[in-house]
């Protein structure tokens, strides 16, 4: 069983709650070299996420940054923005196109907030941690060329475009298949 | 492999390893940064450091080589060299090194000592490169895969065919070698489809040959006529079923040629029966052979009349012959009685001839005595005249001598007192010039006696002026003890003074800088202050009444500008009292100065009146060495006129020697009066002598133009010049005349005589009838003359024969059996002529029949060739295609590890729509395509990328390419290449893919232990990497370039 990545952050939870309607909220750290904070919110609709997105961005930056004391994790904040339906593409690419005070993702078809899920999601996005390097290739098979015709072939040059160098090439290919015969 | 530092020296951007040294070791652990971040501006060497890892491994640098293989750099480097004149030297080394400077890379790998060190030599003559440009210099080519440029978005990506895109990719990753094998089966499959129709069209041509209808026995009937022609003696082939069209033609011209011979000789054996007629008979130009052989006997009828003829006028010449020899006979006679006259006369005069000779042969003997005779006075009076001469000059000489003598004898007494007074003279002044000099020499001692004081006064004008001040206790300066005390004083003060103000210059330098600082920190508090608009101050946590008053309190922060103005106070006091001292030195100086100055002018006055005194003696000495000199010149003159002797033995000497002289004038004078009474008496006898010679020659003169002598010389002259005159001569003459004439009576008898014998013989002739009659028969004979040599002329060149051996009867036969055999020759020709013309018609037909026979065979090959290529080669060589076509898609596949990419693409996420990135290789065509195709997450639309992507998204395609590769990468033994270089990866990203992809490349180092090595020339992206990796957390570090190819040190 995987354990949850992030120790919760229960007050903050506890501010944007009474603040905001959400559907599902997790506030926490994560440790990734130094503690990144990181918030997974769902609102009832694609209408309150366009309506109350910024909002909600406005209240972190003043309230939450503004008392974050190690720099570390002011510069490493993110914020998971879920929905249910697909999002309009307009809205997608200004969400995460807000560059103010964190990384901004969007998460489509998102019914629900497990741990599981959650974990998914930072490995995917954050830590990486899920990427298989090492793929195994389709090794080619090695190559042989029919001997005859490339002991021939190697003579020719196409550098020069010239039907006699063809002609002659040709007339060697003919010898060798004349004489297998 | 990962690095811990590279050096570079001498290359590219690099001079100095000392400023292109990139150590990535951490100064916080001491450990190597598996994350670089290296920040320049464009232009400071970011690729240069590239490149010079690339070199260091791969021993080439690809991005060099991508066009051309080399050639295209190679090219530009040339021309750029020829632009700029050879100020430009190196490709890889660092044109503005020094020369002496070793350019080389020096790569430490991390857990190895010794780093890999490549060194880059100078091309070793002017015109040479340090860089090859050749691919085939590359060594540890899997290297070449963790090193991105800009040049692999160039690559492929952006190609718009997909054509394009497989030769580009094929150019710079694929195996070149199978795909001009490739290129090579292409070319030749068309060109044997090419040869298959070729053939095609020839065998339809070779149909239309196979519709023969002609006579199929041919062969045998041609054969048939040749051999009846051969037989006939002509030289013809026969013919088979080799026989070609050359040989056809050739036999063509045969025939003409030999049918055209035959018909010449038919004409030249006509025209030879023609011209045996016209010797036989003859015709209007030539006569025939009767009136030939006719001729011949006439001319020897007229040859015999003329011998007669030519008898009878020879007589008639030799009677002319005999009257003319009678006529010179009589002329002859009396020329000789004339001469005999004259001879007679001469030989009578000769007695008196001979006594006049002998009387001139006395005479000439009496004068050549006379002549000899004055000679010899003439002679003996030259020799008195000369010694009369010499005689006198010598007088004249001694009487000069005596008359000098004199003089000098009356000059002694005034010599002798002129060489007294001299002497008294030299006494006088050699007795001044000794006291002259020792009045000089003791002026020159009182003069140097002044010198030192003056130099010591001098040396201490300067020295005080420096500072340096003269002791009291010198005897010189004891009045002035008081001022040089004062001074000395005043000097210590002032420096006392100086140190102190230096140390206030410190502490205001020092409380400058730390009002500078607080200044910041104050402006940073109260920024921070103003921005949180807080009451608590930030730095001591204190509370105040409101954020106003914090502000106020901290921007009105005085203390420490209290400080440094008490300071700048007392360095203006200090100031002030140095230049008071300053003031009062320079006073105490001038006035000390002035004492001495003072001084030194009276000793310098004393100094003055010496030297004027001194030149006033060396003037007189002077005077006094010339008057010396003047007179030791006159003395020796007079010496010189004395020999050296005194006075009085000079005088008696003269004297003695005047007396000699005297004695020896009077024997000059005797001696000269006996030579002039001898030079009279030798005159008178020369005039005596020459008297009578002028007498004798009178004489002669008479005896020579005596006329009878020279009557007589002047005939033995004309007569006998050879001869001496001689009275026999003449009585020979006489003798030999007589018997002439008797003869010459005789010889004009028997003439006469043979006069009257011929008159009787040609008693009955006329000369000139037998001569006329001559003149006719030799016209005759000319005539027939003519007729025989034109005949046998004709005969010679039309038959060949000299007609001269032939008789009548015999030339007759010869033209008839001449006449026969031509006729026959002329049959034979006609006949065969005939027979030729039949087998050209003949042979007509023969090469259609054996055309056709061959088109038969060619048919038969032509098809079976068709299906040989057909059937065999075209299936061998597209079987070969395919094969080829199959190993190169899958070399294609392999290239790109398509599932990675997809990952890394869609983590960077740039397309809201594209999720997926497939690479397909399509053989279907003659020229292979490589489709690079994006997919729709949820349709089947496919797009090609750089249609429909911007370049921030085909930049992010490509890192993902190059990720994907360069995370597999494995060095030649199969080891992972654990390092990755980025040269420069966000030309034009935005800003989220900036994220996405910082904590993409954070993943990789911190999940996959990779060492990246990053450049940019962004600083913000820099500082942004700086803050998602500090070097606190992560095990990174963070570099600059300061200028031009010099890392900056201690950044961190």
């Amino acid at each position: 069983m995987e354990s949850f990545r992030i120790n919760k952050i229960e007050k903050l939870e506890a501010d944007i709650e009474k603040l905001f309607q959400v559907d599902d909220l997790i506030v926490g750290e994560l440790s990734f070299g130094g503690t990144m904070p990181i918030i997974f919110v769902r609102f009832s609709s694609l209408d309150a996420l366009a309506k109350t997105w910024k909002d909600l961005n406005s209240f972190l930056a003043a309230e939450f940054m503004t008392s974050i004391k190690d720099e570390y994790a002011r510069w490493n904040f993110y914020i998971f923005y879920l929905s249910k339906e697909n999002v309009e593409r307009q809205l997608k690419y200004e969400i995460e196109n807000n560059k103010f005070s964190s990384r901004k993702i969007v998460i489509e078809n998102a019914s629900s907030i497990t741990e599981k899920e959650i974990n998914l999601l930072i490995s995917e996005h954050i830590t990486n941690d899920n990427m298989q390097i090492g793929v195994e290739n389709k090794q080619s098979s090695k190559f042989k060329k029919n001997a005859s015709l490339a002991k021939i072939l190697d003579k020719l040059s196409l550098n020069k475009k010239n039907d006699d160098d063809l002609q002659d090439t040709l007339d060697s290919i003919e010898k060798i298949y004349k004489n297998e015969i | 492999m990962k690095f811990k530092k590279v050096e570079i020296q001498a290359f590219r951007a690099y001079d100095t390893a000392k400023d292109g040294t990139f150590d990535f070791t951490r100064q916080e652990d001491g450990r190597s940064a598996d994350f670089i971040s290296l920040y320049a501006p464009n232009g400071f060497g970011k690729t240069s450091f590239y490149d010079a890892v690339e070199y260091g491994i791969t021993n080439n640098i690809d991005r060099f080589l991508r066009k051309g293989n080399g050639k295209d750099t190679f090219n530009s480097v040339k021309s750029e060299r020829n632009i700029r004149s050879n100020n430009k030297q190196y490709f890889l080394r660092n044109n503005y090194s020094a020369e002496d400077l070793t350019s080389y890379i020096k790569l430490y790998k991390v857990g190895e000592e010794i780093p890999i060190e490549t060194k880059i030599e100078k091309p070793k003559t002017k015109a040479g490169y340090d860089y090859k440009f050749d691919p085939n210099e590359t060594i540890n080519k899997e290297f070449k895969t963790v090193i991105l440029s800009q040049e692999w978005i160039d690559a492929f990506l952006k190609e718009d065919k997909p054509e394009g895109r497989y030769e580009t990719f094929i150019e710079y990753f694929g195996d070149k070698k199978i795909d001009e094998y490739y290129k090579k089966l292409t070319s030749l499959i068309a060109f044997n489809h090419k040869k298959i129709e070729t053939l095609k069209k020839e065998l339809s041509g070779i149909q239309l040959e196979l519709k023969f209808e002609g006579d199929k026995d041919i062969l045998k009937k041609v054969n048939e006529k040749i051999i009846s022609l051969n037989k006939a003696g002509e030289h013809l082939k026969e013919i088979d079923e080799s026989y070609s069209e050359t040989d056809a033609l050739n036999l063509s011209n045969t025939i003409s040629e030999r049918t055209s011979d035959l018909d010449f000789e038919i004409k030249k054996a006509n025209e030879h029966i023609k011209y045996l007629d016209i010797f036989f008979a003859g015709n209007e130009e030539i006569e025939g052979m009767t009136k030939y052989f006719e001729s011949k006997s006439q001319i020897e009828n007229l040859e015999k009349q003329l011998k007669e003829n030519n008898s009878i006028l020879e007589k008639f010449d030799k009677k002319q012959k005999c009257t003319n020899e009678i006529d010179s006979l009589g002329k002859l006679n009396e020329e000789l009685s004339t001469k005999k006259q004259s001879y007679e006369s001469l030989k009578n005069d000769f007695k008196e001839y001979e006594k006049i000779v002998k009387e001139i042969s006395a005479k000439r003997l009496e004068n050549e005595e006379l002549k000899k005779q004055l000679l010899a006075i003439t002679k003996s009076l030259n020799a008195l005249k000369q010694n009369e001469s010499e005689n006198t000059t010598k007088q004249s000489s001694i009487q000069k001598q005596i008359s000098d003598l004199e003089r000098i004898i009356s000059e002694t007494p005034k010599l002798k007192e002129s060489l007294e007074n001299i002497n008294v003279k030299l006494q006088e002044s050699n007795a001044k010039l000794v006291e002259v000099e020792a009045k000089i020499t003791s002026l020159e001692k009182e003069k140097s006696l002044f010198e030192v004081p003056i130099n010591n006064l001098k040396t201490s004008i300067q020295e005080i002026n420096k500072g340096v001040y003269p002791s009291v206790s010198d005897e010189a300066y004891s009045n002035n003890d008081k001022i040089i005390d004062e001074l000395t004083q005043f000097e210590d003060s002032l420096i006392t003074e100086k140190k102190v103000l230096n140390e206030i210059n410190s502490k205001i330098e020092a409380s400058e800088n730390f009002q500078k600082e607080v200044e910041q920190f104050i402006s940073k508090g109260s920024e921070i202050v103003n921005k949180s608009q807080t009451n608590a101050c930030p730095l001591c946590e204190q509370q105040y009444e409101s954020f106003s008053f914090l502000a106020s309190k901290i921007s009105d922060n005085k203390l420490l500008s209290n400080v440094l103005s008490s300071l700048l106070k007392e360095r203006d006091d200090k100031n002030k009292s140095i230049n008071e001292l300053n003031e009062s030195i320079k006073l105490k100086r001038e006035k000390i100065i002035a004492e001495i100055i003072k001084k030194l002018e009276e000793i310098e006055k004393k100094r003055s009146t010496t030297l004027d005194d001194l030149k006033k003696h060396y003037d007189s000495k002077l005077g006094l060495t010339k008057e010396i000199e003047l007179n030791t010149k006159t003395l020796n003159e007079t010496v010189l006129k004395l020999n050296g002797k005194t006075v009085e033995a000079f005088e008696k000497e003269a004297q003695s020697s005047l007396s000699n002289l005297k004695s020896e004038f009077e024997s000059f004078i005797k001696k000269n009066e006996e030579l002039k009474s001898a030079v009279v008496s030798e005159s008178l006898k020369s005039e005596n002598a020459k008297e009578k010679s002028s007498k004798l020659l009178a004489e002669l003169d008479r005896l020579y133009k005596d006329a009878l002598y020279q009557r007589v010389i002047e005939f033995f002259k004309v007569n006998y010049p050879e001869i001496e005159i001689n009275e026999n001569v003449l009585i020979d003459e006489l003798t030999k005349t007589s018997s002439s004439v008797k003869s010459n009576a005789d010889k004009e008898i028997n003439l006469k005589k043979e006069i009257e014998d011929l008159n009787t013989t040609l008693n009955s002739f006329k000369s000139e009838d037998v001569q006329k009659q001559n003149e006719l028969i030799k016209k005759t004979k000319e005539i027939y003359i003519k007729v025989i040599t034109g005949f046998e002329q004709e005969v010679k060149s039309k038959l060949g024969i000299e007609l001269i051996e032939y008789s009548l009867e015999r030339f007759t036969k010869f033209i008839e059996d001449r006449k026969k055999k031509s006729n026959e020759e002329v049959n034979k020709f006609e006949f065969r002529i005939k027979d030729y013309n039949l087998l050209a018609k003949l042979k007509e037909n023969v090469t259609p029949y054996l055309k056709y026979e061959k088109a038969k065979i060619i048919e038969k090959y032509t098809k079976v060739r068709i299906d040989f290529l057909k059937d065999k080669i075209a299936k061998e060589l597209d079987n070969e295609l395919k094969s080829v076509a199959d190993y190169l898609a899958q070399q294609i596949d392999s290239f790109f590890y398509e599932k990675l990419i997809n990952e890394l693409y869609r983590k960077i996420d740039p397309h809201p729509d594209y999720k997926t990135v497939t690479f397909k290789c399509d053989f279907s065509d003659i020229k292979p395509k490589l489709n690079v195709c994006v997919y729709q997450a949820k349709q089947d639309e496919l797009i090609i990328p750089n249609l429909y992507f911007s370049t921030a998204q085909l930049n992010i395609l490509s890192l993902s390419i190059f990720l994907a590769k360069a995370l597999n990468a494995k060095d030649d033994k199969g080891n992972p290449l654990e390092c990755i270089f980025i040269d420069d990866p966000i030309q034009s990203m935005d800003s989220i893919n900036i994220l996405s992809t910082i904590d993409l490349l954070r993943s990789i180092v911190v999940n996959h232990k990779k060492q990246i090595i990053l450049s940019t020339h962004d600083e913000n992206f820099h500082n942004l990497l700086k803050k998602k990796m500090p070097t606190s957390l992560f095990n990174s570090k963070f570099m600059e370039l300061e200028t031009f190819g010099k890392v900056k040190t201690s950044n961190n």
